[in-house]
Protein backbone atom coordinates (compact mmCIF):
# COMPACT_ATOMS: atom_id res chain seq x y z
CA UNK A 1 0.00 0.00 0.00
CA UNK A 2 2.43 2.16 0.86
CA UNK A 3 4.64 1.61 -2.67
CA UNK A 4 1.41 2.13 -4.80
CA UNK A 5 1.08 5.98 -2.56
CA UNK A 6 4.34 6.98 -3.10
CA UNK A 7 4.20 5.63 -6.87
CA UNK A 8 0.86 7.28 -6.81
CA UNK A 9 2.46 10.78 -5.42
CA UNK A 10 5.58 10.33 -7.83
CA UNK A 11 3.50 9.93 -10.84
CA UNK A 12 1.54 12.74 -10.16
CA UNK A 13 5.06 15.25 -9.75
CA UNK A 14 6.11 13.59 -12.85
CA UNK A 15 3.11 14.74 -14.72
CA UNK A 16 2.97 18.36 -13.35
CA UNK A 17 6.65 19.03 -13.89
CA UNK A 18 6.44 17.88 -17.44
CA UNK A 19 3.50 19.82 -18.38
CA UNK A 20 4.25 22.87 -16.35
CA UNK A 21 8.10 23.11 -16.45
CA UNK A 22 9.73 20.69 -18.80
CA UNK A 23 6.86 22.51 -21.56
CA UNK A 24 9.39 25.42 -21.91
CA UNK A 25 12.76 23.94 -23.15
CA UNK A 26 12.66 23.23 -26.96
CA UNK A 27 15.53 21.03 -26.59
CA UNK A 28 12.78 18.63 -24.26
CA UNK A 29 10.30 18.62 -26.88
CA UNK A 30 11.04 15.05 -27.61
CA UNK A 31 11.26 13.67 -24.70
CA UNK A 32 8.87 10.70 -23.49
CA UNK A 33 6.06 10.73 -21.46
CA UNK A 34 8.27 11.01 -18.28
CA UNK A 35 4.87 8.32 -16.62
CA UNK A 36 4.99 6.08 -19.09
CA UNK A 37 8.45 5.33 -18.67
CA UNK A 38 8.33 5.11 -15.35
CA UNK A 39 5.55 2.69 -14.84
CA UNK A 40 7.15 0.60 -17.61
CA UNK A 41 10.56 0.54 -15.55
CA UNK A 42 8.28 -0.27 -12.20
CA UNK A 43 6.73 -3.03 -14.03
CA UNK A 44 9.73 -4.24 -15.46
CA UNK A 45 11.82 -4.21 -12.26
CA UNK A 46 8.89 -5.52 -9.95
CA UNK A 47 9.44 -9.41 -8.55
CA UNK A 48 6.72 -11.51 -10.20
CA UNK A 49 4.39 -12.36 -7.31
CA UNK A 50 3.92 -8.66 -6.85
CA UNK A 51 0.57 -7.34 -8.85
CA UNK A 52 1.12 -3.45 -7.19
CA UNK A 53 2.93 -2.66 -11.21
CA UNK A 54 -0.94 -3.13 -12.11
CA UNK A 55 -2.68 -1.36 -9.68
CA UNK A 56 0.30 1.65 -10.20
CA UNK A 57 -0.60 1.18 -14.04
CA UNK A 58 -4.12 2.05 -13.93
CA UNK A 59 -3.23 4.88 -11.54
CA UNK A 60 -1.07 6.08 -13.71
CA UNK A 61 -3.52 6.09 -16.27
CA UNK A 62 -6.55 7.38 -14.38
CA UNK A 63 -3.69 10.55 -13.66
CA UNK A 64 -3.04 10.74 -17.35
CA UNK A 65 -6.66 11.07 -18.62
CA UNK A 66 -7.44 13.36 -15.97
CA UNK A 67 -4.30 15.96 -16.66
CA UNK A 68 -3.97 15.22 -20.81
CA UNK A 69 -6.90 15.84 -23.71
CA UNK A 70 -7.45 11.86 -24.32
CA UNK A 71 -11.21 10.47 -22.94
CA UNK A 72 -11.14 8.48 -19.74
CA UNK A 73 -9.70 5.42 -20.08
CA UNK A 74 -7.29 6.26 -23.22
CA UNK A 75 -3.81 5.59 -20.86
CA UNK A 76 -5.35 3.37 -17.91
CA UNK A 77 -6.24 0.90 -20.83
CA UNK A 78 -2.62 1.50 -22.59
CA UNK A 79 -1.10 1.32 -19.39
CA UNK A 80 -2.47 -1.29 -17.37
CA UNK A 81 -2.19 -3.20 -21.26
CA UNK A 82 1.35 -2.65 -21.29
CA UNK A 83 1.96 -3.05 -17.39
CA UNK A 84 0.39 -7.18 -18.26
CA UNK A 85 2.20 -7.48 -21.62
CA UNK A 86 5.41 -6.94 -19.49
CA UNK A 87 4.50 -9.24 -16.50
CA UNK A 88 3.53 -11.86 -18.85
CA UNK A 89 7.00 -11.51 -20.92
CA UNK A 90 8.71 -11.83 -17.84
CA UNK A 91 7.08 -15.37 -16.54
CA UNK A 92 7.33 -16.66 -19.97
CA UNK A 93 10.55 -15.97 -20.91
CA UNK A 94 12.61 -15.00 -17.53
CA UNK A 95 13.08 -17.58 -14.70
CA UNK A 96 14.71 -15.39 -12.41
CA UNK A 97 15.73 -16.83 -8.86
CA UNK A 98 16.65 -14.20 -6.03
CA UNK A 99 18.81 -16.20 -3.72
CA UNK A 100 17.77 -15.88 -0.17
CA UNK B 1 -15.16 -26.66 -1.87
CA UNK B 2 -12.28 -25.13 -3.44
CA UNK B 3 -14.20 -24.94 -6.93
CA UNK B 4 -16.73 -22.77 -4.90
CA UNK B 5 -14.00 -20.92 -3.93
CA UNK B 6 -12.84 -20.18 -7.24
CA UNK B 7 -15.78 -19.41 -8.97
CA UNK B 8 -16.71 -16.92 -6.34
CA UNK B 9 -13.49 -15.27 -6.69
CA UNK B 10 -14.31 -15.00 -10.58
CA UNK B 11 -17.85 -13.51 -9.96
CA UNK B 12 -16.06 -10.95 -8.07
CA UNK B 13 -13.48 -9.86 -10.59
CA UNK B 14 -15.83 -9.89 -12.93
CA UNK B 15 -17.84 -7.40 -11.14
CA UNK B 16 -15.23 -5.39 -10.48
CA UNK B 17 -14.36 -4.86 -13.89
CA UNK B 18 -18.24 -4.08 -14.48
CA UNK B 19 -17.91 -1.65 -11.54
CA UNK B 20 -14.25 -0.14 -13.18
CA UNK B 21 -16.25 -0.06 -16.83
CA UNK B 22 -19.42 1.63 -15.17
CA UNK B 23 -17.06 4.45 -13.32
CA UNK B 24 -15.12 5.24 -16.63
CA UNK B 25 -18.72 5.41 -19.09
CA UNK B 26 -19.53 7.98 -16.55
CA UNK B 27 -16.47 9.43 -15.93
CA UNK B 28 -16.69 9.49 -19.93
CA UNK B 29 -20.63 10.59 -20.91
CA UNK B 30 -21.50 12.70 -17.89
CA UNK B 31 -20.29 16.03 -16.13
CA UNK B 32 -18.53 13.98 -13.49
CA UNK B 33 -15.17 13.27 -15.87
CA UNK B 34 -15.64 17.53 -16.30
CA UNK B 35 -15.75 17.69 -12.42
CA UNK B 36 -13.17 15.77 -11.92
CA UNK B 37 -10.63 17.16 -14.12
CA UNK B 38 -11.82 20.70 -12.85
CA UNK B 39 -10.91 19.56 -9.92
CA UNK B 40 -7.67 18.30 -10.13
CA UNK B 41 -6.96 21.12 -11.85
CA UNK B 42 -8.00 23.89 -9.17
CA UNK B 43 -5.76 21.75 -6.89
CA UNK B 44 -3.25 21.62 -8.82
CA UNK B 45 -3.28 24.65 -10.40
CA UNK B 46 -0.98 26.56 -7.38
CA UNK B 47 1.99 24.29 -8.18
CA UNK B 48 1.49 24.32 -11.84
CA UNK B 49 1.46 28.41 -11.92
CA UNK B 50 4.51 28.06 -10.06
CA UNK B 51 6.46 25.39 -12.20
CA UNK B 52 5.09 27.53 -15.19
CA UNK B 53 7.11 30.52 -14.14
CA UNK B 54 10.14 28.88 -13.04
CA UNK B 55 10.29 27.34 -16.16
CA UNK B 56 9.49 30.44 -17.94
CA UNK B 57 12.41 32.10 -16.12
CA UNK B 58 15.00 29.42 -15.99
CA UNK B 59 14.94 28.98 -19.82
CA UNK B 60 15.06 32.82 -20.19
CA UNK B 61 18.20 32.53 -18.39
CA UNK B 62 19.78 29.65 -20.47
CA UNK B 63 19.06 31.43 -23.52
CA UNK B 64 20.75 34.80 -22.15
CA UNK B 65 23.06 32.37 -21.76
CA UNK B 66 23.36 31.14 -25.30
CA UNK B 67 22.78 34.18 -27.08
CA UNK B 68 25.63 36.18 -25.77
CA UNK B 69 27.82 35.45 -29.21
CA UNK B 70 25.14 35.95 -31.31
CA UNK B 71 24.33 39.17 -29.15
CA UNK B 72 26.61 41.49 -31.51
CA UNK B 73 25.48 40.00 -34.93
CA UNK B 74 21.82 40.91 -33.94
CA UNK B 75 22.84 44.08 -32.69
CA UNK B 76 23.88 45.09 -36.29
CA UNK B 77 21.28 43.14 -38.15
CA UNK B 78 18.53 45.39 -36.13
CA UNK B 79 20.35 48.08 -36.84
CA UNK B 80 19.88 47.50 -40.30
CA UNK B 81 15.91 46.42 -39.73
CA UNK B 82 15.19 49.88 -37.31
CA UNK B 83 16.46 51.77 -40.79
CA UNK B 84 13.92 49.76 -42.96
CA UNK B 85 11.14 50.04 -40.12
CA UNK B 86 11.31 53.76 -39.87
CA UNK B 87 10.95 54.34 -43.73
CA UNK B 88 8.26 51.55 -43.31
CA UNK B 89 6.44 53.63 -39.83
CA UNK B 90 6.47 56.52 -42.35
CA UNK B 91 4.44 55.03 -44.71
CA UNK B 92 1.96 53.56 -41.91
CA UNK B 93 1.42 57.22 -40.08
CA UNK B 94 0.17 58.04 -43.35
CA UNK B 95 -2.13 54.95 -43.95
CA UNK B 96 -3.26 55.23 -40.12
CA UNK B 97 -4.52 58.93 -40.91
CA UNK B 98 -6.32 57.91 -43.50
CA UNK B 99 -7.66 55.15 -41.79
CA UNK B 100 -8.86 57.08 -39.07
CA UNK B 101 -10.58 58.88 -41.15
CA UNK B 102 -12.23 56.50 -42.72
CA UNK B 103 -12.92 54.82 -39.66
CA UNK B 104 -14.88 58.39 -38.28
CA UNK B 105 -16.91 58.23 -40.96
CA UNK B 106 -17.91 54.25 -40.94
CA UNK B 107 -18.57 54.81 -37.58
CA UNK B 108 -16.31 51.82 -36.52
CA UNK B 109 -14.53 51.84 -33.25
CA UNK B 110 -12.10 49.24 -32.48
CA UNK B 111 -13.03 49.11 -28.88
CA UNK B 112 -16.43 48.16 -30.24
CA UNK B 113 -14.35 45.09 -32.09
CA UNK B 114 -13.91 42.44 -29.40
CA UNK B 115 -14.42 42.44 -25.48
CA UNK B 116 -11.07 40.27 -23.88
CA UNK B 117 -10.70 38.17 -20.95
CA UNK B 118 -7.10 38.01 -19.23
CA UNK B 119 -5.92 34.14 -18.38
CA UNK B 120 -2.72 32.78 -17.17
CA UNK B 121 -1.32 29.67 -18.73
CA UNK B 122 -0.90 26.89 -16.21
CA UNK B 123 0.76 23.69 -18.23
CA UNK B 124 0.95 22.14 -21.78
CA UNK B 125 0.37 18.99 -22.81
CA UNK B 126 3.87 17.16 -23.43
CA UNK B 127 2.54 15.42 -26.41
CA UNK B 128 0.09 17.61 -28.45
CA UNK B 129 0.36 21.74 -28.51
CA UNK B 130 -2.11 22.32 -26.34
CA UNK B 131 -1.89 24.52 -22.82
CA UNK B 132 -4.40 24.81 -19.97
CA UNK B 133 -5.52 28.35 -19.16
CA UNK B 134 -6.70 29.35 -15.41
CA UNK B 135 -10.03 30.45 -17.07
CA UNK B 136 -13.08 28.69 -17.53
CA UNK B 137 -17.09 28.49 -18.23
CA UNK B 138 -17.55 30.29 -14.93
CA UNK B 139 -15.91 33.73 -16.77
CA UNK B 140 -17.99 33.23 -19.66
CA UNK B 141 -15.93 31.43 -22.37
CA UNK B 142 -16.72 29.03 -24.60
CA UNK B 143 -15.57 26.53 -27.01
CA UNK B 144 -14.10 28.24 -30.41
CA UNK B 145 -13.50 31.50 -28.56
CA UNK B 146 -9.60 33.13 -30.25
CA UNK B 147 -6.81 33.12 -27.71
CA UNK B 148 -4.14 35.96 -28.51
CA UNK B 149 -1.27 37.31 -26.98
CA UNK B 150 -1.08 40.78 -25.87
CA UNK B 151 0.84 41.68 -28.92
CA UNK B 152 -2.65 40.54 -30.70
CA UNK B 153 -0.90 37.37 -31.90
CA UNK B 154 -2.95 34.20 -32.69
CA UNK B 155 -2.43 31.39 -30.07
CA UNK B 156 -5.08 29.55 -31.46
CA UNK B 157 -8.44 28.42 -29.93
CA UNK B 158 -10.42 26.81 -26.83
CA UNK B 159 -11.14 23.15 -27.39
CA UNK B 160 -12.59 22.42 -24.29
CA UNK B 161 -14.32 24.36 -20.98
CA UNK B 162 -14.28 23.21 -17.55
CA UNK B 163 -15.80 25.30 -14.54
CA UNK B 164 -12.44 27.00 -13.76
CA UNK B 165 -10.50 25.91 -16.92
CA UNK B 166 -9.95 25.58 -20.46
CA UNK B 167 -8.36 23.40 -22.45
CA UNK B 168 -6.97 25.55 -25.70
CA UNK B 169 -5.86 24.06 -29.07
CA UNK B 170 -2.26 25.76 -30.61
CA UNK B 171 -2.24 26.83 -34.19
CA UNK B 172 0.61 24.56 -34.21
CA UNK B 173 -1.51 21.65 -32.84
CA UNK B 174 -1.75 18.64 -35.78
CA UNK B 175 -5.48 19.30 -36.27
CA UNK B 176 -5.67 22.34 -36.54
CA UNK B 177 -5.89 24.86 -39.56
CA UNK B 178 -7.29 28.04 -40.48
CA UNK B 179 -7.48 30.27 -43.21
CA UNK B 180 -4.65 32.57 -43.76
CA UNK B 181 -3.52 35.41 -45.92
CA UNK B 182 -0.09 37.64 -46.66
CA UNK B 183 -0.37 40.76 -46.89
CA UNK B 184 1.56 42.94 -49.31
CA UNK B 185 1.49 44.06 -52.73
CA UNK B 186 -0.78 41.09 -53.72
CA UNK B 187 -3.03 39.36 -50.98
CA UNK B 188 -1.66 35.52 -51.05
CA UNK B 189 -4.49 33.72 -49.45
CA UNK B 190 -3.66 30.00 -48.05
CA UNK B 191 -4.38 27.87 -45.09
CA UNK B 192 -1.76 26.93 -42.14
CA UNK B 193 -2.19 23.68 -41.26
CA UNK B 194 -0.60 22.66 -37.64
CA UNK B 195 2.40 19.97 -37.82
CA UNK B 196 2.48 19.85 -33.88
CA UNK B 197 6.06 21.01 -31.69
CA UNK B 198 4.94 24.55 -32.71
CA UNK B 199 5.58 24.70 -36.08
CA UNK B 200 3.29 25.89 -39.10
CA UNK B 201 3.07 25.08 -42.56
CA UNK B 202 1.62 27.35 -44.99
CA UNK B 203 -0.23 25.67 -47.22
CA UNK B 204 -2.81 26.03 -50.77
CA UNK B 205 -0.47 29.01 -52.36
CA UNK B 206 -0.96 28.72 -55.96
CA UNK B 207 2.08 28.89 -57.87
CA UNK B 208 2.23 31.39 -59.53
CA UNK B 209 2.39 33.53 -55.93
CA UNK B 210 5.63 34.82 -55.33
CA UNK B 211 6.54 34.25 -51.38
CA UNK B 212 8.92 35.97 -49.64
CA UNK B 213 10.87 35.44 -46.77
CA UNK B 214 9.96 36.86 -43.59
CA UNK B 215 6.38 37.84 -44.95
CA UNK B 216 3.49 38.16 -42.03
CA UNK B 217 1.26 35.70 -42.04
CA UNK B 218 -2.39 36.97 -40.76
CA UNK B 219 -5.52 35.52 -40.61
CA UNK B 220 -8.91 36.43 -42.48
CA UNK B 221 -12.01 36.40 -41.44
CA UNK B 222 -13.00 33.37 -43.67
CA UNK B 223 -14.63 30.39 -42.06
CA UNK B 224 -15.46 32.73 -39.29
CA UNK B 225 -12.99 31.03 -36.96
CA UNK B 226 -11.11 34.16 -36.09
CA UNK B 227 -10.95 37.96 -36.27
CA UNK B 228 -9.10 39.28 -39.48
CA UNK B 229 -5.97 40.37 -38.78
CA UNK B 230 -4.49 38.21 -36.02
CA UNK B 231 -0.98 37.79 -36.71
CA UNK B 232 0.05 34.16 -36.99
CA UNK B 233 3.91 33.95 -37.42
CA UNK B 234 6.19 35.14 -40.26
CA UNK B 235 7.30 33.10 -43.33
CA UNK B 236 10.29 30.98 -42.69
CA UNK B 237 11.08 29.36 -45.37
CA UNK B 238 9.33 28.38 -48.78
CA UNK B 239 9.00 24.67 -50.18
CA UNK B 240 8.36 25.00 -54.23
CA UNK B 241 7.82 22.05 -55.71
CA UNK B 242 6.31 21.81 -59.66
CA UNK B 243 5.38 17.90 -58.96
CA UNK B 244 3.00 19.35 -56.42
CA UNK B 245 -0.04 21.27 -57.20
CA UNK B 246 0.51 24.43 -54.58
CA UNK B 247 3.78 25.37 -52.98
CA UNK B 248 4.07 25.25 -49.35
CA UNK B 249 6.00 27.51 -46.99
CA UNK B 250 6.82 26.65 -42.81
CA UNK B 251 5.64 29.47 -40.84
CA UNK B 252 7.93 30.86 -37.60
CA UNK B 253 4.72 31.31 -34.95
CA UNK B 254 5.27 34.45 -33.58
CA UNK B 255 3.68 33.33 -29.58
CA UNK B 256 6.42 32.47 -27.57
CA UNK B 257 6.22 30.85 -24.17
CA UNK B 258 8.87 31.97 -22.47
CA UNK B 259 7.77 35.87 -23.13
CA UNK B 260 3.94 34.95 -22.49
CA UNK B 261 3.21 35.58 -18.93
CA UNK B 262 -0.61 35.98 -19.80
CA UNK B 263 -2.65 35.58 -22.72
CA UNK B 264 -6.35 36.83 -23.68
CA UNK B 265 -9.57 35.47 -24.59
CA UNK B 266 -11.44 37.37 -26.77
CA UNK B 267 -15.07 36.88 -25.08
CA UNK B 268 -17.41 38.66 -28.00
CA UNK B 269 -16.34 37.80 -31.57
CA UNK B 270 -18.75 38.39 -33.91
CA UNK B 271 -18.88 35.56 -36.28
Amino acid sequence: MKKVIISAIIIYLLIIIQTSFLAHFKFLYYLPNLVIVFVILLNLFESQQEKTGLVISAIAGFLLDAFLEKPFGFYTIILVAASLVIKAIIKKYLYLKLSK
Amino acid sequence: MTNNLHAQKKIKNILFLILIGAIYLALNYTSLGKETKNTLFLASSPLQIFLWNQGQGINHFIDKLKGIDALEMEKSNLELENERLKAELADLLELRNENEDLRKALDIGLEKEFKITMADIISKDPLQDMIIINKGSDDGLLIGFPVITPEKTLIGKIEEVFPNFSRVILTSNKNNSLSAKIDGEEEIIGVTKGEGNLKIIFDLIPHEKEIKKGSLVTTTSLGRVFPKGLLIGTIDSIDYSDVKPFQTAQINPSFDFKNLNFIFVITNFKK
